[in-house]
């Protein structure tokens, strides 16, 4: 008899135990056993990396299922299907969208399915569908990681040409040729004054010119014996000529006047200041270049510097530098 | 439906992984090391801000190329001729070339009466650059105490913008005698030394600013 309770007792005290470790794994993972779940399948163009079998499927950011399998979509090499299984109850009506994402920079990704408008009907297998098919679209963060290679190729790029650009050759070509456009400047704001000075010049003659053959114009016209056909029409020819002269003249004082200001505008201040902008860029050119070196050479010292000893001036002598 | 375990197994497998992360990265962050905190020190003008001029040459003091070793936050030791340490327990405030240049555009535009300006002028249309040079910013102990002193040689070069012409360039040297044992009395031996080139500056400076305003040829 009392082996007999022993067994049933042993027994019982195992089945109760089992029984406990059932339900207490059921309460740690939350298992909703009678919950009903709809099965669905994504379409993504493209990378699904970073995506697993259990990967989570959130709705509006609140987890409803999960992936039950990734695979190569039937006719298409070039798009990822995805099967996932979410609660039966969460909406996924014509217009939701779901979209590869991904939490943090960690790489885990996950899929979230924004919800279509209210009162959209479900969306249901179409002809001879297994499954819903939930469309998907491109993460603003896949849009990112898409183009990021071009991104970081261009700066590169960038990086290069104005390391070609601001090398010491360069510099110093800059250095002549402000030097030249100096030199030009002052030549230039010289050879203005002459110019004004020329067109002045000029003007004074055209219009002492143009009185004359006004008054040869008169002459022609009034029939005088002394000129012929042919006169009149070489002194006719010769107004006109000077009077467009006298116009274009005037056209080209006023542009030289106007340029006189840029010019001397730009000899005045801008000069000076671009001068002290490549002294400072060669400066910073220069520690850049020296840094560079210094982290080429030993990366770690760069950073946290090398260990120096230090002169105390209590014991007059140096010691070793600490925690370094 | 979500997966059995997934979510304790995921936190023990963050939390190791979170672990491992600041384990590894322990050699990147940085404590300070455990001596004592350095004394911070800086260079101070002290006499009055320059007059307020609405005439004359505009001048724009360039920041200090500094000989090698000078251009951080340590105070430069010279032990021989060709040996080179730093004080220990003690460090600038900033940057030495930030320092020597407020100092001079303070010091300068009082003592020599000038316009000056310093860092984030690049729009304002001026007429001379200064340019300078640290060639020694050194504590030099001596066999004793005190033969001790401070080495402050700047070298100043004005160059007026205008054409690009070189008006003049001087040499300055300082070395005074540092009066005691701490390194308070070494910090003011510095402040000595910049007074008296400050003011040998300021002779040098008024006697060629009014070139800078001089037309070009």
């Amino acid at each position: 008899m009392e082996t007999r309770a022993s067994y049933i007792m042993v027994g019982g005290f195992v089945l109760t135990f089992l029984a406990g470790l059932i339900a207490f794994a059921v309460w740690i993972a939350k298992v909703d056993l009678d919950a009903e779940y709809t099965d669905y399948d994504i379409y993504f163009h493209g990378t699904v990396s970073g995506l697993y079998k259990r990967s989570v499927v959130y709705y509006l950011g609140i987890p409803v299922g999960d992936v039950r399998d990734i695979g190569l979509a039937p006719n298409d090499p070039q798009k990822v299907r995805v099967q996932v299984r979410l609660r039966s109850e969460v909406p996924v009506t014509e217009g939701a969208k779901a979209r590869l994402d991904f939490q943090g920079l960690t790489g885990v990704a996950y899929i979230e399915i924004n919800g279509g408008p209210p009162g959209g009907q479900p969306i249901k297998p179409v002809g001879d569908q297994e499954r819903a098919v939930i469309p998907s679209e491109l993460s603003p963060i896949m849009e990112v990681f898409t183009n990021a290679p071009n991104l970081v190729n261009e700066a590169i790029e960038a990086v290069v040409q104005i390391q070609k650009l601001l090398d010491d050759k360069n510099l110093s070509h800059v250095g002549h040729i402000l030097k030249n456009t100096d030199k030009l400047s002052a030549n230039l704001a010289n050879g203005t004054e002459d110019l004004d000075k020329l067109v002045a010049d000029t003007r004074t003659l055209i219009n002492k010119a143009s009185t004359t053959a006004d008054k040869l114009s008169k002459l022609a016209d009034s029939g005088n014996a002394l000129i012929d056909d042919d006169g009149k029409q070489m002194v006719a020819e010769a107004v006109k000529t000077l009077q467009s002269a006298q116009q274009a003249i005037g056209r080209i004082d006023a542009l030289v006047a106007a340029n006189s200001d840029n010019v001397t505008d730009f000899i005045g201040s801008s000069l000076p200041e671009i001068t002290r902008m490549i002294i400072d860029l060669r400066a910073t050119a220069r520690n850049l270049s020296r840094l560079s070196k210094r982290i080429e050479q030993n990366p770690g010292a760069a950073i946290f510097g090398t260990p120096q000893p230090q002169y105390d001036l209590k014991t007059r002598s140096e010691k070793k530098e600490k925690g370094k | 439906m979500m997966p059995i375990f997934s979510k304790p197994g995921r936190a023990i497998g963050l939390t190791v992984a979170a672990a491992m992360l600041l384990g590894g990265c322990g050699p990147l962050i940085s404590f300070g090391s455990n001596g004592p905190a350095a004394d911070v020190y800086t260079l101070n003008y002290d006499g009055a801000f320059g007059p307020e001029l609405k005439e004359g040459p505009l001048l724009y003091f360039d920041e200090p190329h500094v000989a090698e070793g000078l251009s951080g936050q340590k105070i430069a030791v010279r032990l021989g001729a060709h040996k080179r340490s730093t004080l220990a327990n003690a460090r600038w405030v900033t940057g030495l070339t930030t320092l020597v240049r407020d100092y001079l555009t303070r010091s300068l535009s009082d003592e020599a009466k000038t316009r000056a300006i310093g860092e984030g002028s690049l729009d304002v249309k001026v007429d001379c650059r200064l340019g300078m040079k640290v060639w020694s910013f050194d504590f030099v102990p001596g066999q004793k105490g005190e033969d001790d002193a401070v080495d402050v040689t700047i070298e100043l070069s004005l160059i007026r913008l205008r054409d690009g012409h070189f008006i003049g360039q001087h040499t300055f040297v300082q070395t005074p005698s540092v009066k005691g044992p701490s390194d308070d009395d070494v910090m003011d031996a510095f402040n000595v030394a910049m007074r008296a080139n400050s003011r040998d500056m300021a002779k040098w400076l008024s006697a060629l600013k009014d070139q800078c305003a001089a037309p070009a040829g």
